[in-house]
């Protein structure tokens, strides 16, 4: 049955991902009139008013407690003349299209992969062919691709987010345009541009940048066994993918090396990466500077970035953040220790995986998942970040069913065992913040645990057993 | 003639001391309030019931009289905007909000706001209104334990349109928005009542700042544990 279903083709599955989008619209439409508590979010009726005022000429911050880009109102201006609805179809069109480009990334890096490991093609083509027979007519790459997509599409939270009018997945289809432009179409201008915009719409999208430039260095090649064959290129001019050996070198292994800093002189491509990026961020900043102020850049920028939310979250830091909430001077050590783990974890992963031309997608993912397991807050919202990219990688991680099914359970237990004092203190008026604070450490541990289990069991040799 | 223009000024006369006599027909307006505030911990709705002990329905449909609760909200304590505008579009209240309200902040950066709860009922027997209102976070405190909210007693605000039906007694005058749009302001009267209830203290739990040196080392450290194990897991992989 699931395997019938997975074989259908692409469109059959976004055809009906859309059907599925409409009808919990109209579900929400319904539940809105009858229930107390609405199904619509609270933001996409202040994206409704600030769109208002938008139409009125007026600034959209005028509406108080908007603190996006003015795009999303202009975007949302139909919600007034042409259907309240107006919105949640668009956010639903914009999942529809980030599951399309899923599926392309995908497919795309897979071939890539196939391409760049002649020896591996053999197995990977067999096997394709023996699938093509059973599968009505879908290659292995497809099939993965497919599968890919459909953890995105039939996702209950990404269909619950678009269809209750949060804006969220537009800059998920911004990140992965960016990832398509820069990966499939290799325009590095075009790509700059686009994330330039993504940082513009929601800000997260900056942490990628390390890696989208490291990407397009000269000193990114494929895997280790081409960089080792491109060291020894320069010396005996070899072709690439001659001999392919697996990477075996048993010289020391060191995270950092001096010629890294090499890597920071940029090259033509990245010079065109940081100037369409540059270029878009700094139109959208100023125009809408010029247009509305200095609000706008209080509500857009500044406001995420000083974001100080002490009320308890799944975050391991909220805690140390409240009980330093009344003190004014909170030590030096004490910031630098907050913010100095992640920002070397993102700096090195960015560097680690994105000088890797396989490995992009695997960068954002870990950087994602870095980003969120350290945000001083962090709410059940964030997680859809890594959602739209961990597809992505899916087929790069191999794990067997039962320790990815495990790691899931972990990750979900973790944050159940964290509502528990959380409900006794919201609700029940126990002071339970210890607790609250030891599931935090705990769900932080779980993440841990489970990002060292990807990134052990990121593209290792058993993808070839498994293949064969 | 001058019989009829007698007759004239007869009525005339007639007519104004009905006039007079009808203003002095001052509403005596008695009411009694009781409070109860339901649920624990951050969220909680307070009850009231309206009670008038001298009025019949009648009487007060006739006076096109309006009622209004006034709440002054702590900086404690908020009551959240969006979730009354979706109150107000379901029709279960009528209320409007005095002052800008941040939801995150916490109590000791927060500032205190009103709210006014318009009582649209035709029936003065027994009127009962509910608030959703939100505790806020309070300044952790060496031992932790409970941090304290002192609720005040809600006013009583009449607003007597029509000329010539008015309130018995001398009550003070306050200036509040007409309705729960807040467009525009009218002259309340600030009535007294019958508070069926006492003074209420609420509870919220506080950090307790004996926490702070294993919190701070545990999770300082566990960041950076965290870090170099991704990080020793890094420099042993190939890829």
């Amino acid at each position: 049955m699931w395997r019938q279903f997975q074989a259908l083709d692409y469109k059959i599955h976004l055809i009906v991902a859309f059907v599925l989008h409409v009808l919990v619209i109209e579900y929400g439409k319904y539940h809105d009139d009858t229930y107390e508590v609405p199904f619509t979010d609270t933001d996409y009726m202040v994206f409704t008013d600030a769109a208002r005022y938008v139409l009125k000429g007026a600034s959209p911050y005028n509406r108080s407690t908007y603190r996006y880009t003015p795009l999303v109102a202009y975007l949302l201006t139909p919600n007034l003349f042409i259907n309240a609805s107006f919105g949640k179809y668009l956010f639903s069109i914009v999942d529809i299209a980030v599951a399309f480009l899923i599926r392309l990334i995908t497919k795309h890096s897979l071939t890539e992969y196939v391409q760049k490991n002649t020896l591996k093609l053999t197995n990977f083509e067999e096997k394709s062919k023996r699938r093509r027979k059973k599968k009505l007519g879908k290659t292995m790459i497809d099939l993965h691709a497919d599968t890919s997509m459909m953890l995105w599409l039939y996702n209950p939270m990404t269909i619950a987010i678009a269809t209750r009018g949060n804006c969220d997945s537009i800059a998920g289809l911004l990140v992965l345009g960016t990832l398509y432009l820069i990966q499939c179409r290799k325009w590095a201008f075009t790509a700059g541009v686009l994330h330039g915009i993504a940082v513009h719409f929601r800000l997260y999208p900056i942490t990628y940048s390390l890696a989208l430039f490291m990407h397009l260095s000269k000193f990114s090649l494929y895997s280790q066994n081409h960089r080792q064959q491109d060291n020894h290129k320069k010396t005996k001019k070899n072709k690439i993918g001659t001999s392919l050996i697996p990477y075996k070198d048993v010289k020391r292994k060191t995270i950092f090396k001096l010629e890294y800093v090499l890597y920071l002189v940029p090259n033509l491509e990245q010079l065109k990466l940081v100037t369409g990026c540059l270029l878009s961020l700094t139109t959208l900043t100023g125009l809408f500077y010029f247009l509305y102020g200095y609000q706008f850049l209080h509500e857009a920028y500044l406001y995420h970035l000083m974001r100080r939310d002490t009320r308890h979250n799944f975050s391991m830091y909220f805690y140390l953040q409240y009980l330093t909430a009344a003190i004014k001077s909170i030590s030096f050590w004490q910031k630098i220790l907050t913010v100095l783990p992640q920002i070397v974890l993102i700096l090195v992963l960015s560097v680690r995986f994105g000088l890797n031309k396989l490995t992009l997608n695997f960068a954002f993912l870990t950087v994602t998942i870095v980003m969120v397991a350290y945000n001083t807050v962090l709410t059940s919202q964030y997680f859809v970040w890594i959602l739209v990219v961990l597809p992505l990688c899916l087929w790069q991680i191999t794990m067997s069913k039962k320790t990815a099914l495990f790691l899931v359970s972990i990750w979900f237990i973790a944050q159940a065992a964290w509502l528990l004092p959380a409900y006794f203190l919201e609700f029940q008026g126990h002071n339970t913040f210890m607790f609250i604070w030891v599931q935090s450490v705990s769900f932080f541990c779980a993440n841990m645990a489970i990002l060292g289990r990807v990134i052990k069991n990121f593209m290792s040799v058993k993808f070839d057993c498994k293949i064969n | 003639m001058k019989v009829r223009q007698l007759y004239v000024l007869f009525i005339i006369l007639l007519q104004f001391t009905c006039i007079v006599r009808g203003g002095l027909e001052c509403l005596n307006l008695q009411l009694s309030v009781s409070q109860k505030v339901e649920n624990e911990g951050f969220h909680r709705n307070i009850n009231w019931l309206i009670e008038s002990t001298n009025f019949d329905n009648e009487n007060w449909r006739t006076s096109n009289c309006e009622i209004a609760l006034q709440l002054d909200v702590p900086p404690e304590m908020f009551v959240n905007p969006d979730e009354i505008l979706n109150l107000n579009r379901t029709g279960q209240i009528s209320a409007y909000i005095d002052g800008s309200i941040n939801v995150e902040a916490p109590a000791h950066e927060s500032t205190e706001h009103k709210v006014y709860i318009y009582l649209k009922s035709n029936s003065i027997g027994k009127v009962s209104v509910e608030l959703p209102v939100h505790l806020r976070y309070q300044r952790a405190v060496i031992g932790g334990g409970f941090g304290k909210i002192n609720l005040s007693k809600p006013s009583l605000l009449v607003l007597c349109p029509i000329a010539g039906r008015e309130l018995c007694g001398d009550y003070s005058k306050v200036t509040a928005p007409c309705d729960s749009t807040g467009q525009h302001l009218c002259v309340w009267q600030n009535v007294t009542y019958q508070a069926l209830f006492d003074d209420v203290q609420l509870f919220v739990p506080v950090g307790d700042l004996d926490d702070y040196p294993i919190v701070s080392v545990v999770t300082l450290l566990l960041g950076c544990f965290g870090s170099i194990y991704i990080l020793s897991l890094l420099s042993t992989m190939s890829i």
